[in-house]
């Protein structure tokens, strides 16, 4: 049953990691990323690649480049990954579109990304994708489960850090900026803010805590695969923002928890019973009807996000909550 | 140059599904502002629903025309006792893609509770084939394409020459300001949503011709080319999305021809990326401008 | 050697069961695009289990078979294995993986300790050496040789490789066109489908343009069918003559695929490389057919799996599960899965039964025992690997073996 506890604390923890990212885009600046789980695969294979070693060493995987770098590196170079094509995918689909256009855009790259992948066997060993990826902390030696409550741990310390640093950007004068951004375009635009660099600067940090969580959960599972990465898995994120409360980083992993902790993974745990066919289908309709109901009753949220910045009637004094940003902003 | 016509010839049965399924798609969008992932689920839905009919015995034409009633039932009542209350409620714009994820979530493995997960498929003739140059046409493909040109005129002589039509081009342009010079708005978005629920139900059948085979993610795997053909167009624009299904059709047959099978489906929506970059609109940009997303 | 015994319930039905309910675990996709895995591993199961149980069950435990849905997914397999191993103190047996999760799976696999018989194809479990581990079928490869064996048998020279983009098919792709080269064959298009388009049309005119007297073939079912739909359309109604892999076997493949051609095309045309069954009147099979109708849980479209080797093998695998508990007077897996190879080797002094009531009987009499089941001797090597024959079964609604294909040419073909 411990064995059970960290899985479930891992897919939670990670889960929590990868909503917090999404909600910097979505939920602080209103970037419809609907490509997102494409950062998390990106890093997730970025770290599968700096781990495995180079391919002639794996046998019967193919894959284009490889190495075998000690932790924390792995990890680094996934978030810097990430980054990257947060804002080569930013420049593409962030610059001149509207936002609902820029989401169907988002969500084809996320497509095309996927066939890539699977087509192309040399890549990253295509639809099989990549497993038997070493573990991080092997130099321990620590006994099994020791070993899994430790790297529990780590991902704890390192979800603390995430939200060390999302605490801070949100609650800084940037934050500021960025919910502008979300609230009124238009009058952040009149008030000088730079809406496409906003935009591209939590692609870049979106990207990197999304390549984060990737990284963490491939070396926890020790496999990759597109399987694991098409589009609905970045539905499955929004709606751990949106259950939980956008813009509310307790919420929102409170809503991780719910949704990717308890909706999707935990039924997986459950011991089946009855029509295996059937459970499966039951499972996925239970979460849909989950989410109608959460958005029924909590449409907000279950921890909405605290509105004392732009409440309704804040939002008419928004020139001014923006002056007061660029202002400090701009120290 | 044969191998181009061939490929026309498929090009242009994928595009004649794509039509009255991307019309659909975008005439939900501009009644209601709402962008339905689930409308790939519901293509399915009314595709088993014409499964049953065939298996009843129900001839093919009947059971598609039955399905795409059945389509239209759903898509009215969905929209009328399901998104219409969540957009009451104030539910946002990106609250409502959720909503209809989650929509979609519930048909398909509904579908799949009921029907199993192994496809089913049609009675169809394996009979002989029609040539064109070097086109060819089974008996059904013809009829698929003429369901599918049948269904984009009518729309377009129901948009263009009818009352109704004017009045849903009113609601999809402003739907306050049509509301205010006495347009029955929700009658009007009752009707939107029945016509696209059939459009859908229709291209869901007629997928499944084409694909001789129908299976439970078999709409939502279209979903994507029909966002494209939507998005191509201009969101929310008919004729947009008339013009997008018949560049995207023909463009994923063609383009496998210069790229090999695997990457063949990539071309189609690159070309809906560059394009927009060049239009970020979409090729008919027009009442849809007005319409900005507010997060 | 002494045969005892050849229909189930025979004898030895007076043991009570009370002890707790032992599970095999189906560790399959039951959803995505290899759901039908779900129902392959059942098949086996299900009869293997009625067999056990109407013979009173095994050291005072009922079986029964229980799943753990994979989806498919190499990420989403591993927590579905975390819950298997959560529940693992009842579980007897695992059917599975299947190629697209074992790999991800199997350390935590590996941990567990308890039989796993795999249904993965990949060739690296060819001389694996895991104690635990068991593939009673052969690998993904083998049906790429037999490919490339079977249309050099019939005088083929001109080949047509399609393949899906898929697991599978990474492995038995590749080894039908370096076979079929082996063998002085020529490939003359080399076309990989991905699952999910709307039309195949530039594939299939490749292949027609490339006039191949022998398609080599593995799909899903859906792209599948809109692939010979096509085919069919484009090269005037002639579909060549196809070679394809168990998958082909499976209800769902076939439905979709006659749907399409035509069931008599389908009939003539194709035919599915497989391990070779023994001749259905074999006392084993007859007792396992006879389990298989009157198991009350049945999978469905039950008929089609009367011959699969992946069915025929699972319920031997059940039944020797059982065997073992009886022998090793145990039901722990570190105790009774060493007895495994033994009873499914027949030798000197050992009494050969075709059924789990004869085998418990004649344990419990102090003889050494050996199980011919349903798929004949299993040949099982030191790497708990087989290396039985191939056939060609054909298609459609009532599968028969066309012929056996030569072991030479696939040797020649495998080399």
């Amino acid at each position: 049953m411990s064995y059970y506890f960290t899985v479930m604390a891992m897919y939670i923890l990670i889960g929590i990691i990868a909503a917090w990212g999404l909600n910097l885009q979505f939920g602080e600046t209103g970037v419809l990323n609907f490509a997102y789980v494409l950062f998390v695969a990106a890093g997730a294979y970025t770290t599968a690649v700096l781990t495995l070693g180079h391919p002639s060493a794996s046998g019967t995987q193919q894959y284009f480049w490889g190495a075998h770098l000690p932790f924390p590196i792995p990890w680094i170079v996934s978030m810097a990954v990430g980054a990257v094509l947060g804002v080569a995918v930013g420049l593409v689909s962030l610059r001149r579109l509207r936002g609902d256009y820029q989401a169907m855009v988002m969500l084809v790259v996320s497509l095309i990304a996927t066939y890539l992948v699977s087509a192309n066997v040399g890549f990253l060993n295509g639809e099989t994708g990549l497993a038997l990826i070493p573990q991080p902390f092997g130099n321990l030696h620590l006994s099994e489960l020791n070993y899994r409550w430790f790297f529990v741990a780590v991902t704890a310390v390192v979800t603390l850090l995430v939200f060390e640093v999302m605490r801070r950007i949100t609650g800084s004068p940037l934050g500021r900026v960025l919910r502008a951004v979300r609230e009124n375009e238009a009058a952040a635009v009149a008030l000088g803010t730079n809406v496409v660099k906003m935009r591209l600067l939590t692609m870049a940090v979106g990207g990197a805590v999304a390549a984060l969580s990737g990284a963490i959960e491939v070396q926890f599972i020790g496999a990759w695969a597109p399987a694991g990465w098409t589009y609905p898995e970045t539905f499955g994120l929004f709606a751990a923002v949106l259950v939980g409360g956008r813009g509310n980083l307790g919420g929102v992993a409170l809503g991780a928890f719910l949704v990717q902790g308890l909706f999707l993974e935990g039924t997986v745990l459950l011991p089946s019973i009855g029509n295996p066919d059937l459970v499966g289908a039951v499972q996925w309709i239970t979460m849909g009807v989950m989410i109608m109901l959460f958005m029924w009753f909590r449409p907000r949220g279950v921890l909405p996000e605290r509105r004392r910045r732009f409440t309704t009637e804040a939002r008419t004094r928004l020139p001014l909550l923006l002056v007061r940003a660029q202002r400090d902003a701009r120290g | 140059m044969n191998q181009v016509l061939s490929s026309l010839g498929f090009g242009i049965v994928t595009a004649s599904i794509l039509l009255p399924a991307a019309i659909g798609f975008t005439l939900q969008f501009s009644a209601t502002n709402v962008l339905n992932i689930g409308f790939g689920s519901q293509m399915t839905l009314a595709a088993f629903i014409g499964y049953v009919c065939t298996s009843h015995g129900v001839g093919l034409w009947y059971a598609l025309l039955l399905a795409g009633v059945f389509g239209g039932v759903t898509s009215l009542l969905l929209n009328r006792f399901l998104l219409t209350p969540f957009m009451r409620r104030g539910t946002t714009f990106f609250g409502m893609i959720v909503i209809t994820i989650a929509l979609s979530l519930v048909l398909e493995y509904t579908i799949e509770a009921i029907w199993g997960p192994q496809s089913v498929f049609y009675p169809l003739s394996t009979g002989g084939t029609v040539h064109l140059g070097s086109m060819s046409f089974t008996g059904e493909q013809l009829v698929i394409i003429g369901i599918g040109v049948a269904l984009a005129l009518a729309t377009h002589a129901l948009l263009r020459y009818t009352r109704t039509g004017k009045a849903m081009r009113a609601v999809a342009g402003n739907a306050p300001l049509a509301r205010a010079s006495g347009v029955p708005a929700q009658r009007i978005v009752d009707l939107a949503w029945m016509l696209s629920g059939f459009m859908g139900g229709a291209a869901g059948v007629m997928l499944g011709i084409s694909l001789s085979s129908v299976s439970f993610t078999m709409g939502d795997t279209l979903l994507v080319e029909i966002i494209a053909a939507a998005v191509l167009g201009g969101v929310g624009q008919v004729y947009g999305a008339m013009l997008g299904s018949v560049v995207i059709g023909v463009l994923l047959e063609e383009s496998a021809i210069v790229l090999s099978g695997a990457y063949a489906p990539i071309s189609a929506f690159a070309v809906l990326i560059i394009v927009l970059l060049i239009r970020p609109t979409g090729l008919f940009a027009g009442t849809a401008k007005a319409k900005g997303v507010a997060a | 050697m002494v045969s005892v015994g050849a229909l189930p319930g025979a004898s030895a039905a007076t043991k009570k069961a009370s002890g707790s309910t032992l599970n095999i675990v189906s560790f399959v996709p039951f959803s995505g695009p290899d759901a039908s895995f779900g129902d392959l591993a059942l098949s086996g199961c299900y009869p293997a289990v009625y067999a056990v149980n109407s013979a009173g069950g095994v050291m005072g435990h009922k079986l029964a078979c229980t799943t753990a849905d994979t989806r498919g997914d190499p990420v989403d397999a591993v927590p579905a294995a975390n819950a298997l191993l959560a529940h693992a103190s009842n579980v007897a047996a695992i059917f599975g993986p299947s190629s697209d999760e074992v790999l991800s799976t199997q350390p935590l696999l590996e941990k567990a300790k308890i039989p796993t018989f795999l249904m993965a194809g990949l060739s690296q479990y060819d001389y694996q050496t895991d104690p635990y581990y068991w593939r009673l079928t052969p690998a993904d490869a083998a049906e790429g040789v037999a490919m490339a064996a079977w249309a050099k048998e019939h005088g083929y020279t001109r080949a047509a490789a399609v393949f899906a983009t898929g697991t599978t098919s990474q492995g038995d792709g590749p080894a039908s066109i370096n076979g079929f080269k082996a063998l002085g064959g020529k490939i003359v298009a080399n076309v990989s489908l991905t699952p999910g388009q709307p039309s195949y049309n530039t594939e299939v005119s490749q292949v027609v343009n490339a006039h191949p007297q022998v398609i080599f073939f593995t799909a899903p079912a859906d792209t599948s069918a809109t692939f010979f739909a096509e085919l069919h359309q484009l090269n005037n109604g002639v579909v060549p003559p196809t070679l394809v892999t168990e998958v082909a076997e499976e209800p769902g493949w076939i439905n979709a695929v006659s749907g399409a051609i035509g069931l008599p095309t389908l009939e003539k045309q194709f035919a599915a490389m497989e391990a070779a069954t023994p001749p259905e009147s074999i006392p084993g099979w007859v007792a396992f057919h006879h389990a298989l109708y009157a198991s009350p849980k049945k999978v469905p479209n039950v008929g089609q799996y009367v011959d699969d080797p992946f069915t025929l093998s699972y319920y031997d695998a059940g039944i020797l599960v059982a065997l073992a508990m009886d022998q090793t007077h145990s039901a722990k897996p570190a105790v009774f899965n060493q007895a495994i190879l033994g009873l499914s080797t027949p030798g000197a002094g050992k009494v050969v039964v075709h059924t789990y009531a004869a085998g418990a009987a004649a344990i419990a009499k102090g003889k050494k025992v050996a199980f011919i089941g349903a798929s004949g001797n299993l040949y099982i090597n030191k790497h708990h690997n087989v290396a039985g024959a191939f056939a060609a079964v054909s298609e459609g609604t009532n599968p028969h073996r066309i012929a056996l294909v030569s072991a030479k040419l696939m040797a020649k073909a495998a080399a």
